[in-house]
Formats: structure tokens, sequence, C-alpha cells
């Protein structure tokens, strides 16, 4: 097990016993998260007949529902990182439940982007990065089984709720349906509950560092750290609620192009899947029992890739890993239209959720991986903002694809393309990445004498975890490095 | 007036060429493998094709010479009545048209209707068959009887008609009268049909039975989680106070600690 100190911890993750209920919590949370959007499609015919409006002034709901989830991340990871992940995601719970409420009452559209758009996806915002961020707080061993379990949730959830909508919507209309969801997301301030605080809050973890390291810094006189200290007066406020000092970080900033450019390419094939089957002649039941199977492999997918990820083998390397998943998933895009007929098209949904589940459920623990589970908290909220974009973009752009060349086999190819790309960037830069920090770490070891020797010491014993301390004590600024020396000189 | 005749007659008989007469299959109305055909005579030049033509989109074409053109018809039903046009290519092109008509076929929008209780129901029953619907009216099944329904019954029944659609508006939905089934009945030259929808009344308060157990169901969840919390709280508090001093007590069995724990506290 890592020092807390080194992974900035206040104390040691559990990695089971109340850490259990947090990642049900999770699962539910981060469910309804991905899910809900969604679900929600079932409703969209009966609100356009009742409004008079186009089905694409209907669909702007999800889309402004998905723009809030992602865009506010920012905004939850501060309240994160000053509240804690309990009292936001209750607060998100509640958001939504009277987002639903107050949407079944609406008489206008405009009332609808609000309530369900705004007010809902703000709250969703709210329920899914607390969640990401106490997996990483409650799990460090099991951190990638954390991950897959908890992100599984999204497709189980959209299993669940599809069928439910429909139930819903045939016995209680819209109207009434919304009443009701808006009960079920109030199930997540359940979720909220189990998040038991563990530790400090990280906020006056960095204050203390700081103002420590800044003594340090000038009883032994190194340069790099006064510049940073002077930067440090500037947004010190401010990087207290979000670490924009990430931006400086190798690990991050690859992660944060990769993953951009990965999105451009994820989420259209799952939205033109039916339309390209019924184009190809198949009825509309066979063509969303193909969206059926995808749901099912991903399911399964999720929680195997955890377990893998967690194996002494990949863990080390995860990064690289993560970087396959998304090649293959680009390969099974571009290697789509070859299927001419249903059941090519069946294999290609088992690849293709096989693919995406395994990229989902990496998503959130490569980057934990990369900045360590303090930096997280501001990590998740500053990617999912820039990711925001690209997936508004994404489907948007396959559907010119397929309306301007009048084939679905380019937007196929752009997808595969663009993600096959975004692997290979990730791959090459990773491993770059990977020999930095060796030297880096050889760097501090040689450096430091006294603080050099547990780690080699450990090193016999530890395998994965040290590597994993490895991708977590680096990635600090010098002066947390130094921080780590100053705690171990306290407890002298 | 004699005289004003001949004047209009005259100028119409001096611009005339004589026009072909195109026979055309007698009106179809049912049937299967039918021929349709057109026959042509006095055409005014050389016939060099032939189009058959039907809502604008061209069926059959060919550039025989023929002075008849043929076109097969699988079968007589809703989705083939309507106007066969027989182009014939001379110059200036000849046409001819056939009319294939059935009965009305009368297919509704939603077998069962739902509305809310003081909303508004709208039932709707559709036709493409050719002729269109000349007339729609709308029963009421109650107690085994039809009742006929106008438009502006009882100030809450509003029909809306058309060729080939017609909606049936109920405002202010009665939980207790309008339950039940319709009949729509459309009428065309050649017969009539009709289709039933069943309209159900849901009460304004359906949802919100299930809306309050799942709120209480939330409530109690959480209470008990809160409590079960506050029941642990003593033997935790000392773990989450003291960060340095806990990973030594909770994780002293463990052995990887070990060795990082006696060099921090050295």
């Amino acid at each position: 097990m890592s020092s807390p100190a080194s992974t900035g911890l206040a104390s040691t993750p559990p990695d089971g016993g109340w850490g259990w209920a947090v990642l049900f919590g999770a699962f539910i949370s981060i469910g309804f998260s991905y899910a809900f959007p969604k679900a929600l499609a079932i409703f969209f015919k009966e609100i356009q007949d009742f409004f008079g409006t186009s089905y694409s002034e209907v669909a702007w709901v999800s889309s402004i529902m998905l723009a809030a989830t992602y865009g506010g991340g920012p905004i939850s990871s501060i309240l994160v990182n000053r509240f804690g992940s309990r009292p936001v995601v209750i607060f998100g719970g509640l958001l939504c439940g009277i987002g639903m409420v107050s949407a079944s009452f609406c008489t206008s559209i405009m009332q609808l982007y609000i309530c369900v758009g705004l007010m809902s996806g703000f709250g969703l915002a709210l329920n899914l990065q607390p969640s990401v961020i106490i997996i990483g707080k409650y799990f460090l061993k099991r951190r990638p089984i954390a991950n897959g379990l908890a992100m599984a949730g999204s497709p189980v959830m959209l299993c669940t709720l599809a069928p439910l909508n429909q139930f819903l919507f045939d016995n209680f209309g819209w109207r009434g349906s919304f009443l009701i969801l808006g009960a079920i997301l109030l199930n997540c301030c359940v979720a909220g509950a189990l998040f038991r605080p563990i530790g400090h809050a990280t906020g006056p973890i960095q204050k203390e560092a700081n103002k420590e390291v800044k003594e340090t810094a000038k009883a032994v006189g190194f340069l790099a750290a006064t510049e940073e200290e002077e930067d440090k007066q500037c947004c010190a406020k401010f990087n207290q609620y979000l670490d924009c000092s990430l931006f400086k970080h190798r690990g991050f900033l690859i992660y944060l192009v990769g993953n951009v450019l990965m999105f451009l390419g994820f989420f259209a094939p799952i939205v033109f899947l039916a339309p390209y089957a019924k184009h190809m002649g198949i009825d509309e039941y066979s063509a969303a029992f193909l969206l059926s199977i995808l749901a099912i492999v991903d399911m399964i997918a999720r929680p195997t890739t955890g377990l893998i990820a967690n194996s002494k083998w990949v863990r080390p390397k995860i990064q690289y890993f993560f970087s396959f998943s998304i090649a293959f998933n680009g390969a099974c895009h571009l290697l789509c239209p070859l299927a001419s007929d249903y059941a090519g098209l069946v294999i290609y949904s088992v690849f293709f959720g096989l693919a995406f589940g395994m990229v989902c459920a990496m998503l959130f623990e490569t980057l934990m991986d990369l900045v360590g589970a303090v930096r997280f908290t501001s990590a998740v909220g500053l990617v999912t903002i820039a990711e925001c974009c690209t997936i508004l973009l994404g489907p948007p752009v396959g559907g010119a694809l397929i309306d301007t060349f009048g084939d679905y086999k380019y937007m196929f190819i752009k997808c595969g393309a663009v993600m096959v790309l975004a692997g290979t960037f990730l791959f090459i830069m990773n491993y770059y990445n990977y020999r930095m920090l060796a030297k880096e770490e050889k760097a501090v070891g040689t450096k430091d004498p006294e603080h050099g020797k547990p780690m080699n010491e450990g090193s016999n014993n530890w395998d994965s975890e040290k590597m994993q301390d490895g991708q977590e004590l680096e990635p600090l600024t010098d002066e947390q490095g130094l921080k780590k020396e100053v705690n171990g000189l306290t407890e002298v | 007036n004699a005289l004003l005749v001949p004047r209009l007659l005259v100028p119409k008989l001096a611009c005339r060429i004589k026009d072909p007469i195109i026979v055309t299959t007698p009106n179809v109305t049912s049937g299967s493998n039918v021929q349709l055909y057109c026959n042509i005579s006095g055409a005014a030049s050389a016939i060099t094709g032939h189009k058959w033509i039907k809502k604008e989109a061209v069926l059959q074409s060919d550039d025989t010479s023929s002075h008849q053109t043929v076109y097969d018809l699988n079968e007589v039903n809703t989705d083939t009545s309507g106007e066969y046009v027989c182009k014939f290519l001379t110059n200036p092109p000849a046409e001819g048209i056939v009319f294939v008509t059935v009965k009305p076929h009368v297919l509704v929008y939603k077998k069962s209707e739902h509305g809310n209780e003081g909303d508004t129901g709208v039932l709707i029953c559709k036709c493409s068959s050719y002729p269109s619907v000349t007339e729609w009216t709308w029963y009421k099944k109650e107690n085994e009887q039809y009742l006929r329904i106008v438009n502006g019954t009882d100030n809450r029944f509003f029909i809306k008609s058309s060729g080939n659609k017609t909606e049936l508006h109920i405002v202010n939905l009665d939980i207790e009268k309008d339950p039940g089934e319709y009949f729509c009945n459309g009428t065309n030259e050649v017969g009539q049909d009709g289709a039933t929808v069943s309209l159900r009344v849901r009460s304004r308060l359906a949802a919100l039975w299930p809306f309050l157990g799942i709120v209480a169901e939330v409530l109690v969840l959480v209470t008990i989680i809160f409590i079960y919390e506050k029941r642990r709280k003593p033997d935790e508090v000392l773990d989450d106070d003291d960060g340095g001093s806990a990973p030594l007590k909770s994780n002293a069995t463990n052995h990887k600690d070990k060795n990082v724990r006696q060099r921090n506290s050295n």
C-alpha cells in the first residue's frame, strides 16, 4: 500500500469494506448520468406532437442535457474540492428531481429546455464527477476493478430505463412519466448518502503543504521554488479549488489531447447504427436489437476490462492498454462498411460493444493513474469541459457526412480514422511519458538517498503498487516532492 | 344570337386539328392480374414511345411504335388504386387516363389512445385509397349501440375531416363519460369502410401515487444510511481526525506499509 503522504490523501484507501457500498452508490449515480439523456428519447415523439415542433427541436433537449452534464464538470470539481463528494451528489440529486418534476408541468418547449436540459443536466453533472472522484479515494489496489464496475452502471441503467420509460409512458403519458422519473432521480440522493467522507478535504492539505513548502524553499534556497511561489500568490486562491497547474502536467496534457480527439468519433456510430441498419433494409425491431446486443456486451466488457486492467501485467502499463482499446474501437468502425448483411452487423455490434466497454471502463482510471487521486478532482472537471465540445460535434458532423455523400460508410471511416489516430497518438506519447517518468524517478532516487531507500526496498515487494506510486509521485511538481520530504521530517 | 354562336364555333373548329382518340380500359375496381391498356387512333404524328405515369412517377416506359400500350397490375387494392396516365410520345404527346378505384380502406393512427383528464383527446383515422373519401362519420359505442357524433356535439366534440384523414377532438376529457370505443366510417363513390379506436382517460392524480411512494422510499433509505453512520461514527472518529497516526493503527498488520511507516516515524 502506498503511503498516504505520497498519494496526497489523508488516509489510506481501504480498498474494500465501506468502499463496496460507495461503489454501489457510484454505480447508480454514473448510471443515471450517462443513461438518462439517452433513455429520454422515448418521449420525444409524443412531446413533438404535443407542442407541434420539429424533431430536431425536441432532440435539442437531449443535447442541452448532455452539454450541461459535461460543461458543468469544472463547477462540480470546484464544489467537490470545497465541500467533498457527499453534499454535492445529494444536491445534484435534488436538482435533477426538481428539474424533472417541474418539467412535468411545462407548457412550452423552451421551458422543457430549461427544466430538463439545464436543471436536470447540471444535476447529473453534480452526480457524475463526485462519483468518479470518490472511487479514487476509496480504492487504490483494486481501483481499475472498481472503475470498471462503476462504469458498468451506464449500460445496466440504460437497459433498465428504456423499457421502464416505455411502460411509464404507456400508463401515465409523458407528464406523469416525468413526475415519476423525477422521483426516481431522487435516488441519486441515496447514492450520495452512501458517499461517506474519507480523510481530510484536499483543500486544507494543499494550503498547509504550500505554506510549508514556501518556508523550506526559502531555507534551502531553490530558485525554482521561489518562482513558483510568486505564481502561487497570483492564483493561489483559485488553485485551491481548481488546480490549473494541471495544464503544465505532461501526462494530463497527453490525456486531454488524446481524449478530445477520440470523442470526435466516439458516439456517432451508436447514434447512426440503427438508421444504418434500416438503410440496409433491416426491419426496425432487428435494428433496435443491434443496440441491445451492444449494451449487453458493453455491460459484460466493463467489469472484465477492470479485472484485466487490475492484473499485475497490465496495471503498470495501463496507458498502453487504453490506447490499444481506442485503436481497436477505431478498427471496428473502419471494418464496419464491409458488413453486407444482418449477420455482419451483429458481429460488428458485438465487437463495438466490447471496444466501447473497454474504453469507457478505463476512461477515468487512466486519468487517475496519470495525475493521482488528489489532483484528479480538478483534472476530471477540466477534461469534461474540453470533451464537451467534441462530444457535441461528433454526431452532427457524422450526420453531415451522411447527408453530403448519401452513404453511411464515410461516417464510419471518419470515426474509425479519428479513433485510430487518437489511439496511436496516446500510445506514442505515453511511451515517451513512461520513459520520462522512469528518468525522473531515477533522478529523485539519486538526489535524495534518504528518501530513495524505502522506494528501492519497496520496489522488490510492491510490483504494481510501486509502479502505481511512481506514476503518482513523479507528476507532482518539485515543491510537492519537497512536501513529501517535509512530511517525513515532521514525523521524525 | 344565331350570329354569335357560329362565330364562337368557327374559330374553335378552324384551330382544331383532329385530336387523337384514345380508348382505355374501363374503370377498374377489383381483381388480380389486371391489364390496363390504351389504344390510340388518329395520332397526329409518328409514335416514338409510350410511358405510364402515376402521381408524377414514371412506372413504365418503352420506345416502340405500337398503337397500343399495356400496363400489368398484380392486384387492385388500396396501394395500387389511383389515376394511371398512359402517354403516347407523339408530337404533340397524347394522354389517356385509367381510373383504378377501390372502396376505402380505413386505418387508425393508434388503436388505443390515451388522454389525461381535462386535456383534449384526439382520435385519428386515415385512408389513402383512391378516390378519396367524400364523407366521414364518427360514432361512439354505447351499450352495443352506435351513437352518431356530429361536429359540435355537447360543445366538446369537434370533427376535422379531409379527403384522406379525419380527426375527432374531444375537449376537456371526462373520466366518467368519455372512455370507450369510437368508430370512424369513411365513404366514397365505390363503397365504405370503418375502424375502431378505443379511448382511455387517465386520472389527473394517477402519477401522483407512484411519485409519493418513491419519494418516501428515498427518504427512508437516506435516513437509514445516516443513522447507521452515526452509530458507527464513534469507532471511526479517531481514525479520520488523526491522519498521521491512523495508518499505523489501522494498517499495522499490513506488511507492505510497515517499511514506509517505520521510515516516516523514524
